[in-house]
């Protein structure tokens, strides 16, 4: 974050048109749930959100972040206050070019305020910034199996992990829309790649099934989720903290459930 | 120094690397700064191996490895002057207790329950390590730029 005060001028009163102030907040809550969607934490946008405010030129920002909402009050100079807030659904992952440009565009606002109107077009533009699909197959790919021979495996359980992942990829690409919820998703992706990696390392003798496994688990595992978590309580966000823990802790549980269940039947069938 | 230099030490340092890099490029970290963030993966599983030995239990060496990741990614952040998220989260990453939660449950399909329970108590001792360890180095990090203001002002 931007630790140094800008000496900037306020824009706030500036435009002629009256609602401007209106589409300057709503502008607000895309960007705060833009960051929110690429993984910056809870008192980074609640910090972004209250300085592009004051660049604005309100008297007083309240902003209150937390992972499923966003809801902020401009007190204006005028003596009007305005509020909206926005319903936050997703939890997204990580983006971090995304949360790169936002972070210099918010840097950009409060060092030289612009109108509502080129700020909507910077986050436009910021969204459409999406990761090309092959970067995430090939990443996959590299962690799986660079963490199947991490924990012990040989270069052969490296090469299976690596066939899985991409397999996990499709599968986050393709069944994820078709599941009610994340946690619905979990239990299928966990237990097909499991029961596979089981099939596989039975046909194969020598393979080593928990390595394999482990591996392919890393991509799944909401480790960041739970230490972001850890995190927010820590340093005083504890709602979010906690909303984020209990939502980790039921994915893992998801996980579990679902590798259990496909180790458990591939030992009744074989 | 001698545990870690062995062909496993090394091939785990080099995995935590890669895997690291992997992590980067799922996470869409611009190519320029991957390099500098994996290797902040590397260095947080060193400090684990260097801990291992010399400390008991779990938390101690997740704490002290996840603090030291920590402050590697602050400094990058304030030198390249880009937020301090992907650094924290690529450093990260190899102390995630993936394969303890895999042999959780492994021991849970076999009903060795007590077992099963002692290596999810060891995953939790190391997720709360990593998070404390994390928070321990944003604070003093937190602290340290109150006082450089302090000093300005």
């Amino acid at each position: 974050m931007n630790t140094s005060t800008f000496q900037s001028v306020p824009i706030f009163g500036k435009s002629e048109e009256p609602e401007d102030a209106g589409h300057f907040l709503h502008e607000l809550l895309i960007m705060g749930e833009l960051m929110q969607s690429c993984g910056a934490e809870v008192f980074r946008v609640e910090d972004t959100l209250n300085r592009m405010g004051q660049a604005y030129g309100v008297e007083r920002m309240n902003v209150f972040v937390i992972t499923s909402s966003i809801v902020i009050t401009m007190e204006l100079p005028d003596g009007r206050e305005l509020t909206q807030t926005r319903r936050i659904r997703e939890s997204g992952s990580n983006d971090f070019t995304k949360l790169e440009r936002l972070n210099a565009l918010s840097r950009d606002y409060c060092r030289n305020p612009f109108e509502a109107k080129i700020l909507k077009q910077r986050l436009e533009e910021i969204r459409c910034d999406c990761l090309p699909r092959k970067n995430r197959y090939a990443g996959s790919v590299l962690a799986a199996s660079s963490f199947a021979m991490f924990f012990g495996g040989n270069i052969r359980d490296a090469a299976v992990a690596g066939i899985f992942a991409v397999m996990i990829c499709l599968m986050q690409d393709y069944v994820a829309a078709v599941c009610m919820n994340a946690m619905i998703f979990n239990v299928v992706v966990s237990f097909l790649t499991g029961f596979g990696i089981c099939i596989v390392s039975h046909l194969f003798p020598g393979l080593h099934m928990d390595m394999i496994m482990i591996g392919d688990i890393m991509l799944l595992i909401p480790g960041i989720a739970i230490t972001n978590a850890v995190r927010d309580v820590l340093i005083g966000d504890t709602i979010s903290g906690i909303m984020r823990f209990i939502e980790a802790m039921l994915w893992a549980g998801c996980l579990a459930f679902g590798f259990m269940s496909a180790i458990w039947a591939v030992g009744k069938l074989w | 120094m001698r545990e870690i230099l062995t062909i496993h030490g090394i091939i785990q340092l080099v995995m935590a690397l890669l895997g690291s890099a992997g992590f980067a490029m799922i996470f869409h970290l611009r190519k320029q700064l991957m390099a500098v963030a994996s290797l902040g993966g590397l260095f947080s599983w060193l400090v684990y191996l260097i801990c291992e030995p010399v400390m008991s239990g779990y938390f101690f060496p997740s704490f002290v490895a996840s603090a030291c990741g920590a402050f590697y990614a602050e400094v990058l952040a304030r030198i390249l002057k880009v937020p301090s998220t992907p650094f924290f989260v690529v450093a990260m990453i190899p102390l995630i207790p993936g394969s303890t939660l895999y042999y959780a449950m492994d021991q849970v399909v076999h009903g060795y329950l007590s077992l099963a329970s002692a290596y999810g108590v060891r995953t939790m001792q190391c997720a709360l390590g990593i998070g404390g360890g994390m928070s321990v180095a944003w604070a003093v990090c937190d602290l340290s730029r109150k006082i450089r203001r302090m000093r300005k002002a």
